[in-house]
């Protein structure tokens, strides 16, 4: 157990067409922002190295088409998934209402072993355009705890104008994460067991 | 020299040669974009008609198209770019607006020197006619070539496709929007321009529709060296913007082209569309499985209170000790027996907020389940109340088709449960799973060759006291009668004896 691979954690961005998804990933891995993105065609990724409780992890965030049809790709996309990031536009009540739908078919497609546990963070974005905004605070806290009333998922409001919320929102989900990947890992002992090495991995695991 | 790999069955591929020199040449160096090369429009429509037609769900379309033409950069008419995609919306409902589209439209304005119409019909054979319904709404043209692809590249580059894989990603990731903005959003334009001159000038719109998908095969085979070595998804994504990126003068576009080319006149059109024709009936099929999977999911997904159930059902088989059920309609019920059970459904959870039958079906049968886990009522009464509790739940139903398809969701619902219930059975499992597969290596070590043996016997080195033990226990049994091969085995089966037994 001392031994362990490199971790690499991969994370996806969903939401409506133009809530910032690119901008966000940008933000966090670049520290950039750009009004000049073009719309996301398919996915795209970027990877941060970032350190939590002294551990080094691969980010790998995973930005995606906000466009509908682009999701029935999502098989593909999501493979593997570690993590899930919802966004939405704070200043687009429908972009708020499509949350449930970008959750379920990630679900649906990405097929974690554990839906109800699956990681998921909601970010709503464009806090630097507050005199716009028309999705209250209250909406999106009602919003998480409906889906999960003993877990509430987490959620922040950013700007990846203002880079405000963006690092700890990252933060957040990598932690969450990884945790996940250690409860994973202590449930589901490895699928086979190789007897001839197994002496040497029992051995080594009980000191 | 040519290398053949040999095709695996029935993957509706094929194997290209290497890439060789062809004569295919561009007739005109400019000006490809001209309305004589553009098809007739027999249906007699003008451009005009359909700018005056709305399309179906008109607000939808018209809310994505604005959000993507201030993001559109190859172009200053905005205007004239938003006009011909609405217009190509209410010619083409299936397709409507396809992020995408807009880069396209607006690199055929340009080309067009801001004639709408030209600019307009040249969307239109490119959409409809060239490429394989790749915009639609489903994307099943775009899922079909990818899976060509997907084939064409186990095929001609197995260990490519192999390592792509273990990296996570796959041709959808890659190729997605090479295909769907036709390279546009990813090479400089001198190759996207030259690219378009190809699909332009070609003989017809099925020739042309080779080119967006074996200029994609053709990328990864000029790629294959670079790639196959990579270690990082990261590094493959930078070597294709790199690749693309590299592109930017006419000699280099014409050089990576005229290999391509090389491929495209190998692939006769009829096989080409035969290939797609067999991968989109599989793309169909994946389809209706993901709908099922999906209806599945939506009919299994409850209140929360299903959620607080699945765990209390759970729980009966696990180690978590049960929350005390709430005591007094329970006392009642297993004191009072079936007279009671009336009110206590009723004082249940049917009162105020409207709970789906089966719902409350599931509540109360579960609650008969927490008093027999209580040990409150034997296993007889527990049958009974059960029964009864069902057969007043039928009655109420008004109809014999709710009835069946009630039944058949419970069943259903409850051998799910039963399946993931506990820890302890999902161990033994495993356990029973790890004892078959010790036979298994125990078997295929005496039935295996001599040389085979020896390369899967473990060294005693290798051993923990526990295995060094078993070790010596198997030397006292069989001395050194025993081949060394015989003892391993037999050790082996001794192990797994001991562990599982």
């Amino acid at each position: 157990m001392a031994h362990r691979k490199k971790v690499l954690l991969k994370v996806i961005i969903l939401g409506d067409s133009g809530v910032g998804k690119t901008s966000l990933m940008n933000q966090y891995v670049n520290q950039k922002f750009s009004n000049q993105y073009k719309a996301t065609i398919g996915a795209d990724f970027l990877t941060k190295e970032i350190t939590i409780d002294e551990k080094l992890v691969t980010m790998q965030i995973w930005d995606t088409a906000g466009q509908e049809r682009f999701q029935s790709l999502g098989v593909a996309f999501y493979r593997g998934a570690d993590a899930c990031v919802l966004v939405y536009d704070i200043t687009n009540p429908i972009s708020f209402e499509k949350l449930d739908s970008w959750r379920d078919e990630f679900l649906a497609q990405a097929g974690p072993r554990d839906p109800e546990n699956f990681p998921f963070i909601v970010l709503g974005n464009k806090v630097d355009q507050e005199n716009e905004r028309r999705v209250p605070t209250q909406k999106i806290e009602l919003w998480c705890k409906a889906k999960n009333a003993q877990q509430p998922m987490s959620f922040f409001e950013t700007s990846a104008k203002e880079a405000t919320g963006v690092e700890e929102a990252f933060q957040t989900i990598a932690k969450i994460a990884l945790q996940k990947g250690q409860d994973d890992d202590i449930f589901v002992p490895a699928a086979t067991i190789d007897l001839s090495g197994a002496a040497t991995k029992s051995s080594g695991g009980c000191c | 020299p040519i290398r053949i790999v040999s095709p695996p069955d029935d993957c509706n591929g094929r194997v290209f040669l290497p890439c060789f020199p062809t004569k295919y040449s561009l007739p005109k160096p400019h000006k490809w974009l001209e309305k004589s090369i553009l098809p007739p429009q027999p249906d007699g429509f003008t451009y005009q008609m359909y700018l005056r037609r709305r399309p179906r769900a008109f607000s939808e379309i018209e809310g994505s198209i604005d959000k993507d033409i201030p993001r559109t950069f190859l172009t200053n008419s905005h205007d004239a770019l938003r006009r011909i995609l609405i217009a190509f919306a209410a010619r083409c409902p299936t397709i409507g607006y396809c992020q995408g589209m807009n880069e396209i439209g607006a690199v055929l304005l340009e080309e067009a020197q801001g004639n709408e119409d030209v600019a307009f019909w040249a969307l239109i054979y490119l959409i409809e006619d060239v490429f394989p319904k790749y915009h639609e709404h489903s994307m099943a043209g775009l899922h079909a070539d990818c899976a060509l692809l997907d084939a064409w590249l186990k095929q001609n580059e197995p260990f490519l496709s192999h390592h792509l894989d273990t990296l996570g990603l796959n041709i959808e990731i890659l190729c997605t929007t090479w295909l769907v903005t036709c390279y546009i959003s990813n090479s400089p334009a001198i190759f996207y321009q030259v690219l378009l001159q190809h699909i332009f000038q070609a003989p017809s719109a099925n020739d042309a529709s080779k080119i967006p998908i074996l200029t994609a095969f053709g990328v990864f085979r000029q790629l294959t060296p670079l790639l196959q070595v990579e270690k990082e998804a990261g590094h493959v994504l930078r070597h294709f913007k790199t690749f693309f990126a590299s592109l930017d003068s006419k000699e280099k576009c014409t050089a990576f082209l005229d290999k391509c080319t090389s491929l495209w006149v190998q692939l006769p059109f009829e096989e080409l569309r035969a290939l797609r024709v067999a991968h989109l009936e599989s793309v169909h099929a994946m389809f209706d499985a993901r709908h099922a999977k999906k209806e599945a999911l939506r009919s299994q997904k409850l209140s929360p209170e299903a959620t607080k159930e699945k765990r209390h059902r759970r729980s009966r088989f696990g180690l978590v000790t049960l929350p005390s059920p709430p005591k007094s309609p329970i006392r009642k019920l297993s004191l009072l027996g079936t007279n009671v059970r009336k009110s206590w459904m009723r004082s249940g959870s049917t009162d105020e907020e409207p709970v789906p039958d089966s719902l409350a079906l599931h509540f109360h049968l579960l609650r008969t389940v927490q008093l027999f886990d209580d040990e409150m009522i034997d296993s007889n009464e527990f049958s009974a109340i059960q029964r009864q509790i069902l057969t007043t739940w039928l009655d109420n139903q008004q109809t014999p088709e709710a009835v069946a398809s009630r039944v058949h969701e419970l069943k259903s619902s409850m051998e799910v449960l039963d399946i993931d219930s506990s820890p302890p059975k999902s161990n033994t499992s495993l356990w029973h799973k790890a004892k078959a597969k010790a036979g298994l290596n125990a078997w295929k070590l005496r039935s295996s060759k001599p040389s085979e043996r020896r390369a899967s016997a473990p060294r005693p080195m290798n051993l923990s006291p526990r295995g060094l033990e078993l070790n010596e226990i198997s030397k006292s049994y069989y001395g050194n009668e025993f081949s060394e091969d015989q003892r391993v085995s037999r050790k082996l089966e001794l192990i797994s004896q001991s562990i599982f037994d």
